[in-house]
């Protein structure tokens, strides 16, 4: 009778330590699922992240410039940009003076240590001057004397009257590093998307006159994507 | 007896599992290992937990920037349409009376469905305006705003050219202007003495503004001919190119015909070659000004005109009466008694016949250029959209 009962022990003892590494081996499984998963999905985002961040900031900024006069691709993998960062309108005045009564309006205060601008005179024709200096006192416009204004004081004068200014700072935008990359003036370059892309496939792309960007990673799962930036009338 | 206990009751060894008559063996051989299934069980099961939260999170986020990628999307197209529609409006008769840095009214209204759709946002809020700034004579700023139910907000601006009569005439550089100097032989009359006065019998508008906007804008005395280097003249009018000139025009000529006023009664019977009657001011057709497009090898015979005639090509006038402007893209040949009174650009060069003669005059310059056809707004060259706050 008691060898009977020892062996009915020892089953249970073994069924129960099955049962219990089963239970441990499912959970450990989906543990191992959902880091899995998890890492797959922050990849992903990275991805998506990078993705969308390279066309929403490179779309927006050569939408609102000219392909050539305010944008240059150096394939495959730098673009150089003016980001018009605001638009002032100009109170009318003669031609000939370096100091405009501007409304201004924009992202940012103006400086003149790194912006220029790009003016439209009354004859449709768009120059580039230097930005000099800036009065943050406000002047009032005979035309409007309600409406703020401020005098700002340019580097050359120009032909024919001027009617409407835009602001810009060069720019430009590198694929570099295992990220897409920004540099303000002779600033370093800063990563725009997460460290998350192979920069030795990753390329601007030019057709013509339009210029496209293809993302590349590489990894577990490899990844590509291309798209249309601007220009192309 | 501890074995009967067993054999006769199989549900209490069952139910007292562990404190039974076997149960200070198996307390002594499994206490550990379940409590450590569990624990760690428990740990696991916390842990799958967590990670789903945080793909649940980071799920949340994607949604919450995508939708806000797509508000701004939305709100970037709404303010687009609202600038667009601005300039589409600018047509009215009075705009020409904005001061300069004034703006015309502003226009609110919703966001359309269509683009709210098109973003898939349940858009509630969503508002827009626009409004139409004059920058100078004839450089002007469709603005348009949109907002998309505080998730985002954008203001598009696009400058536009519209055509201002004075300022036109003020642009131009001489009463005739010829781009080629090999084709251009000048043997009768071009005169402009009385480019800044009323003629005798004026055209259908008030000659008096006309000359007093051309007064303020310090318009020197209007040189009778010049003659520019080949590719120096650049556009027909304004930014506008001759084909995009002749795409407004109202009517369309070819070949060889005579223009004449054509009435019925006391209305007047409009047709590609009734040009309009500035002999009768005051008839049916005296104050129908036309903008008229000709095609290459015009030849005209006699007959009368006014308002603005824009060539394709190389055309032939003989014996004509021409009040207003001439724009030509090819040679411009003026043969027998043809008389313009007005101005006149010839990009191919031009023949003025011994007895043909060109007098200046602002006056009928102006008019020609007051075609409703030419206050349609045209985007500025070389502009691409302004974004801003």
């Amino acid at each position: 009778m008691r060898t009977e009962r020892s062996g009915a022990a020892l089953l249970e003892v073994v069924v129960a330590v099955t049962c219990a590494l089963l239970v441990v081996q499912l959970a450990l499984s989906a543990l191992a699922s959902a880091r899995r998963a998890e890492a797959d999905l922050r990849v992903r985002s990275e991805r998506i992240g990078a993705e969308r961040v390279s066309r929403m900031t490179l779309r927006r900024e050569l939408r609102a410039g000219v392909a050539g006069r305010d944008w240059v691709v150096f394939a495959p993998d730098s673009l150089r940009v003016r980001g018009f960062r605001g638009r002032a309108l100009v109170c009318p005045q003669p031609a000939g003076t370096t100091e405009l009564i501007v409304s201004f309006d924009g992202l940012r205060r103006p400086e003149p240590t790194k912006d220029s601008l790009l003016v439209l005179d009354d004859a449709w024709t768009w120059t580039a001057v230097g930005l000099v200096g800036v009065a943050s006192v406000p002047v009032a416009c005979p035309q409007a004397p309600t409406t703020p204004a401020e005098r700002w004081e340019i580097s050359v004068p120009t032909a024919r009257p001027i009617v409407l200014v835009r602001l810009f700072e060069p720019v430009s935008y590198h694929l570099s590093t295992s990220a897409l990359r920004y540099r303000v003036g002779g600033g370093g370059r800063e990563p725009l998307t997460p460290e998350a892309l192979d920069t030795r496939r990753s390329v601007f792309t030019m057709d013509s006159s339009r210029v496209g960007i293809r993302l590349e990673a590489a990894g577990r799962r490899p990844w590509s994507w291309t798209a249309y930036l601007g220009g192309g009338g | 007896m501890r074995s009967g206990a067993l054999a006769y009751d199989p549900l209490g060894a069952a139910t007292d599992f562990g404190y039974g008559p076997l149960g200070s063996r198996l307390d002594v051989a499994g206490s550990d290992r379940r409590g450590v299934a569990i624990i760690a069980v428990v740990f696991l099961m916390l842990a799958v937990t967590l990670l789903a939260h945080g793909l649940l999170l980071l799920a949340e986020l994607e949604l919450e920037t995508s939708r806000a990628g797509a508000a701004s999307v939305a709100a970037r197209f709404a303010a687009q349409v609202s600038a667009l529609e601005a300039a589409a409006d600018s047509g009215a008769a009075d705009r020409h009376s904005t001061p300069l840095w004034a703006s015309s009214d502003s226009t609110f209204a919703p966001v359309p469905d269509s683009i709210a759709r098109d973003a898939g946002l349940a858009v509630r809020g969503g508002y827009r305006w626009a409004r139409l700034v004059r920058l100078s004579r004839e450089v002007w700023l469709a603005e348009g705003h949109a907002g998309i139910g505080g998730l985002a907000r954008h203001l598009a601006a696009r400058p536009y050219w519209i055509a201002d009569a004075p300022a036109r005439v003020a642009a131009a550089e001489a009463v005739l202007v010829s781009e080629s100097p090999d084709s251009t032989l000048v043997e009768g009359m071009v005169d402009a003495a009385g480019f800044l006065t009323v003629s005798a019998v004026p055209p259908p508008i008030t000659c008096d503004s006309v000359l007093a906007a051309l007064d303020s804008l310090r318009v020197v005395p209007m040189p009778s001919l010049r003659v520019a280097g080949p590719g120096t003249l650049g556009r027909a009018l304004g930014p506008l190119t001759i084909d995009s000139l002749a795409a407004r025009a109202t009517a369309g000529v070819g070949g060889t015909g005579t223009p004449a006023p054509n009435q019925v009664g006391a209305a007047c019977v409009m047709g590609p070659w009734n040009w309009g009657d500035p002999l009768r001011p005051l008839g049916p057709c005296g104050r129908h000004l036309v903008l008229v497009a000709g095609a290459d090898g015009l030849r005209v015979l006699g007959g009368v005109g006014q308002g603005l005639l824009v060539l394709r090509g190389s055309a032939t006038l003989t014996d004509l009466d021409f009040r207003g402007m001439v724009v030509a893209a090819g040679r411009l040949t003026l043969m027998g008694s043809t008389r313009i009174r007005g101005l006149v650009r010839a990009s191919g060069g031009v023949g003025v016949g011994p007895d043909a003669r060109v007098d200046g005059s602002a006056c009928w310059a102006a008019a020609a250029l007051a075609h409703p056809a030419l206050r349609t707004p045209s985007p500025i060259p070389a502009s691409g959209w302004i974004d801003g706050r």
